[in-house]
């Protein structure tokens, strides 16, 4: 028995000095050519979030892959877990990672860049990726000489986008209806002026449209019957829309204090502040923006492709529809710009070779192929990675498998995804936090200018940015740092 | 006080200790309300679907009464509850058998045996009580990664195996009042210590140990925070972790299944706690008067 | 000190069986040492491993930065602590978990004023149901945290139970003092019951011949208990005192589970679990945050029993 003990705490002794030292790597000489056959027993073990309907659908297609490939060899065991715990348990495995698992954009640089993930570049042809959208492929690229992301010389392939998510503006237009009866307004010109998904609505005709539909008549912030215009306002939309961004292009030097970063931030505290029509920060934080709109406690809100399921999970009583981002009209340089999201099916660099081309031969499946495309669209999942599908068959429906499902106007996702041209003010970025070493500034930075009373009116954007130029800064030369 | 109730009161005494009464039983029932009300918020909670639960206005009744959310936790792989309670009955046992053992084989020795600096050892042991768990959570976390024992129970399980130090404490006391005679016949038949403690202490202090045992239990039974760290896969994980799992701070949309899985995790406890509810009370009489 | 007047005690007990003077160490009696000292063993291990050492480690790893992804410590001197106070990101989480926890720590002395005045009722009154009372009001203490966290926090919602009953119009899961006059409202209640059976043991173990002696004194009920009980049961006070103060600087799940994290309500565990498990990658922070809550912990405590025997009644 003493032995045992000793055993044990030897053990401990043990494990913790090796802490410091031991950090394995994978076989990284023979790379499986994606033709070459897979011809010893692999497992591969799948690591995903969804809630539950997305986790059942992905088992189907898993299993799907399996039978399709009928290769005995491949084993993958998927596993699902929900998005609030997944970063946590992927990061408390990171010394035992699946070979196949999800890796959110605004993580992707501090694992890629701590030799997680494994170059995959071999492992997929220049034909298989060109009928993607280029910009959900180019983000998992990443050049490890010169620390930098996005395609460039010497940059190589770390994962495959699962998705592009952009979030837009929705309404329920149940109660939008109610409203516009309600007050009496023209139900045609405001349908024509303001909700036409083709064209965007600057921030003045928003404000107006908001005001209109939703009065405060003693002012004491609380509309006449506490329903709200919006239950929250992303921060990054509107920041975007006015051409403004945290930092530069490599993320080196702040721009929070650029007049139109401040004004875009005034902007969504204004909407509380002055209009009454947003709900107060107080309120968004003890029930979400999305629960209130479920709930019919406002008529606007933020919402990307995936929340369909829930939405059509539900037994919502309205209707909904999705539009652009509203825009600053008064900046030349601005247009609606949303913040669109993306997730990588990223192989873990301990993977074998032999593994990683079972890997990936899945990841393409899932990523590529038309069916299972398909599949994640009819359970209102994301939008097609295929540019041709996303733009004619999930836009018109033409395989009728949306039919009397909200939202109708989806080419607005498809506009935002697919970015601006001449006669389009449509598009959309992926969110800051992706060119950033590390994801927690930005709530520091939510944190700090909900603290110094952004919300409440105690400070004005102009004071808050001011004062937290010097701290932001000096936090991206931090991550900088640790990035080289 | 004792008197009262012999001796015959004026009319005007009398009435006011009825008012006296009457005051107290309406302030005890008063706050036996606060106390009734959270459990019933839970079980009305748990027979609501998500959007009911979340409603912008305030809804006593479901507006339909479902049982999806207690169907749910059967059925779904994501928050099998039956699992979880299995796990928890598993470091239940394993952790309450050893580490019972091990505690009062250990009290045996500081209050019978000729234990060199025993006050030291004892002082020694119970330093680690003022240790707060979280200055103990990286390293250990770290460890029973290497070791591969992260999702597992075992980093739950093996701490215990060692002992409990407060259940070593208490019986300590509770040693000591037990006179020598009892070993001593043993010990001139020749039997050893150990023989001693467990054919002969162990049955003398039974009642004690059990005392310590219940509260231990219940210890283990609501401990969220080592479980909540350290189990990461649905299956694995115990009671109080899949319950965290489906914190509807988090996540609104869990709350009803969230009051579900409140519920089913309650009624073993409530069912101990009832049924031996007047050890409970003792116990614990005992154990705050003395400690 | 209490706990080291009763472990003297113990060691002043009586051993068995060998009654030889202390002088001669015989063979017997070795080996009956050698015994006694295998018998504690395990809890020793135990303590060696997950506490001696743990909390070594603990204070190592709070001098260096690591990096869970690429697995590399390196030496980072006094910068975590320094972290701690300075750092214009990191300081204030910190300052504001210090300030929730102490904040949080009222419920202590609320749950015992109510326990004690509970308690003072039941006697007063020579409860018939007291048994009844006891079981009921001792019933949160037994449930889990995780589930009452999750019923309060329904309860709290502006449009909740809480609200409704009361026609008050509050949002008490703001961010500011009212999520944190919530917390200390559900602890005081749920910690009222434990106190109230404690006070209630005390006040019986008080023998009535003194109640007796100071009515023929004159002495009011009121006063009987100020000049008698309060000062008689003072160890059940300290006793829920400390472990009351013990426990509360260690509160996690009110910040968790029933705030979900909402800086109005994060604490000092909290704010450690963040730092150093969720996913911020920064375990020498958290470390050094462990450490100067031990160290916290410890002072608190040692203080607490060197001024106990000021106010605590000794037999």
């Amino acid at each position: 028995m003493i032995k045992r003990f000793v055993g044990a705490i030897l053990a401990c002794v043990l494990a913790v000095t090796c802490v410091a030292a031991c950090s394995g790597r994978g076989d990284e000489g023979n790379v499986v050519k994606p033709e070459d056959p897979i011809d010893e027993p692999v497992t591969i073990n799948f690591w995903g979030w969804g809630d539950l309907a997305e986790q059942e659908n992905y088992q189907t297609l898993v299993n799907q892959f399996m039978a399709e490939e009928g290769n005995e060899n491949i084993t993958v065991l998927y596993r699902g877990m929900s998005s609030s715990t997944y970063m946590t348990t992927l990061r408390a495995s990171a010394r035992n990672l699946p070979e196949l698992f999800y890796m959110p954009d605004y993580d992707f640089l501090e694992w890629v860049s701590s030799g997680l993930l494994k170059d995959v570049s071999a492992y997929v042809t220049e034909e298989e990726l060109s009928q993607l959208w280029p910009q959900a492929v180019d983000e998992y690229y990443y050049n490890a000489g010169t620390a930098t992301l996005g395609q460039s010389e010497g940059a190589s392939l770390y994962g495959l986008p699962k998705d592009l998510g952009p979030f837009t503006l929705v309404y329920n237009k149940t109660l939008l209806d109610r409203k516009i009866e309600e007050k009496g307004l023209d139900a045609e010109e405001i349908y024509a002026t303001y909700l036409n998904p083709e064209v965007p609505m600057t921030w003045d005709q928003f404000r107006t449209l908001l005001k209109s539909l939703v009065t405060d008549k003693n002012n004491d912030g609380t509309p006449d019957d506490s329903i709200y215009g919006i239950s929250h306002y992303e921060i990054e939309t509107a920041v975007y829309s006015n051409n403004a961004n945290f930092f530069n292009e490599d993320a080196s030097e702040q721009r929070i204090t650029d007049p139109n970063f401040i004004e875009a931030l005034q902007f969504v505290a204004d909407l509380t502040l002055e209009d009454h029509v947003m709900v107060p920060a107080a309120l968004q934080s003890e029930t979400d923006g999305f629960t209130r709109f479920l709930n019919s406690g406002c008529i606007f809100s933020f919402m990307g492709p995936w929340d369909c399921a829930q939405f059509w999970g539900f037994d919502i009583a309205f209707e909904s529809n999705i539009l652009p981002v509203p825009y600053n009209g008064d900046n030349p340089d601005a247009m609606s710009t949303a913040w669109v999201g993306s997730m990588g099916y990223c192989v873990s660099a301990k993977a074998s070779s032999m593994q990683t081309a079972a890997a990936m031969r899945l990841a393409k499946y899932l990523c590529t192929n038309e069916d299972a495309q398909r599949k994640f669209y009819e359970l209102g999942q994301q939008v097609p990675n295929i540019v041709s599908m996303a733009k004619d068959e999930y836009v018109n429906d033409t395989q009728g498998l949306l039919e009397g499902k909200d939202p109708v106007d989806r080419s607005v996702w498809v506009d935002t995804i697919d970015g601006f041209s001449e006669d389009d003010k449509i598009g959309g970025k992926v969110r800051p936090r992706y060119y950033t070493y590390s994801s927690g500034w930005y709530d520091d930075f939510l944190m700090y200018i909900d603290d110094q009373g952004l919300w409440t009116g105690v400070k004005t954007a102009e004071q808050i940015c001011n004062a937290y130029e010097s701290t932001f800064q000096s936090t991206l030369d931090e991550m900088i740092a640790n990035l080289g | 006080m004792e008197r009262t109730k012999h001796i015959s009161m004026p009319f005007g005494q009398r009435i006011r200790g009825i008012l006296l009464r009457v005051f107290i039983y309406a302030v005890l029932i008063f706050g036996s309300l606060f106390l009734v009300m959270p459990y019933v918020w839970m079980l009305l909670g748990s027979f609501k679907d998500a959007l009911d639960a979340n409603a912008l206005e305030f809804r006593f009744l479901p507006q339909e009464w479902i049982i999806t959310n207690y169907t749910d936790l059967f059925t779904s792989p994501n928050f099998p509850i039956f699992s979880a309670f299995l796990n928890t009955v598993i470091v239940e046992v394993s952790v309450i058998v050893v580490g019972t053992f091990v505690s009062a084989m250990a009290a045996f020795s500081f209050a019978k045996l000729k234990l060199p600096h025993r006050t030291f050892w004892l002082l020694f042991l119970m330093s680690g009580m003022m240790v707060p768990y979280a200055a103990l959570m990286l390293p250990q976390f770290r460890v029973f990664q290497e070791l591969g024992m992260f999702d597992t129970l075992w980093p739950l399980i093996l701490p215990g195996f060692f002992g409990n130090v407060s259940m070593i404490f208490f019986l300590v006391q509770y040693m000591r009042g037990i006179p020598n005679a009892y070993f001593e016949a043993a010990r001139i038949d020749g039997a050893g210590h150990f023989v001693c403690f467990v054919k002969i202490m162990f049955p003398l202090v039974k009642t004690a140990v059990a005392a310590q045992v219940i509260f231990w239990f219940i210890g283990i039974w609501n401990d969220y925070f080592a479980p909540s760290i350290y189990l990461i896969t649905p299956s694995h994980m115990t009671l109080q972790a899949l319950l965290g799992s489906l914190n509807p701070s988090m996540n609104r949309q869990y709350l009803p299944m969230a009051l579900a899985g409140a519920v089913l995790s309650s009624i073993p406890m409530l069912i101990i706690y009832l049924s031996c509810q007047k050890f409970f009370i003792e116990s614990l009489a005992i154990g705050g008067v003395k400690g | 000190m209490q706990s080291v007047e009763l472990c003297d005690r113990a060691a002043g007990a009586e051993s068995l069986p060998s009654r030889e003077p202390k002088k001669k160490v015989s063979k017997q009696e070795r080996r009956e040492q050698l015994i006694a000292f295998l018998f504690i063993l395990p809890p020793i291990i135990g303590f060696l491993i997950f506490t001696a050492l743990s909390v070594i480690f603990t204070v190592i790893y709070s001098f260096q930065d690591y990096n869970s992804l690429s697995n590399i410590s390196t030496f980072a001197g006094l910068d975590n602590y320094l972290e701690l106070f300075t750092s214009p990101t990191r300081g204030p989480l910190f300052r504001k978990a210090v300030v929730n926890t102490i904040v949080l720590l009222l419920s202590v002395p609320f749950s015992m004023i109510l326990g004690l005045a509970l308690a003072g009722l039941l006697r007063l009154g020579e409860v018939k149901g007291s048994k009844f009372f006891q079981v009921l009001y001792y019933l949160p203490s037994v449930s889990s945290a995780v589930a009452l966290n999750i019923v309060w926090n329904y309860i709290f919602r502006s449009n909740g139970l809480f609200n409704t009953v009361f026609g008050l119009d509050v949002i008490w899961l703001d961010e500011g003092a009212t999520i944190k006059a919530a917390i200390i409202f559900k602890n005081s209640l749920n910690a009222m019951g434990g106190a109230m059976i404690l006070y209630l043991a005390g006040m019986l173990n008080v023998s009535s011949e003194l109640y007796e002696a100071s009515s023929l004194d004159g002495a009011g009920k009121l006063r009987q208990f100020f000049s008698i009980t309060l000062p008689l049961i003072s160890p059940v006070t300290f006793y829920l005192l400390i472990t009351g103060l013990i426990g509360g600087l260690q509160s996690y799940a009110d910040s968790q589970v029933f705030a979900g994290g909402n800086s109005g309500a994060t604490t000092i565990v909290y704010f450690i679990w963040q730092q150093g498990i969720q996913g911020n990658n920064n375990q020498g922070l958290a470390s050094a945050a462990s450490v100067l809550l031990a160290v916290f912990i410890m002072i608190v405590t040692l203080i607490q029993f060197k001024v106990s025997n000021k106010w605590v009644y000794e037999e």
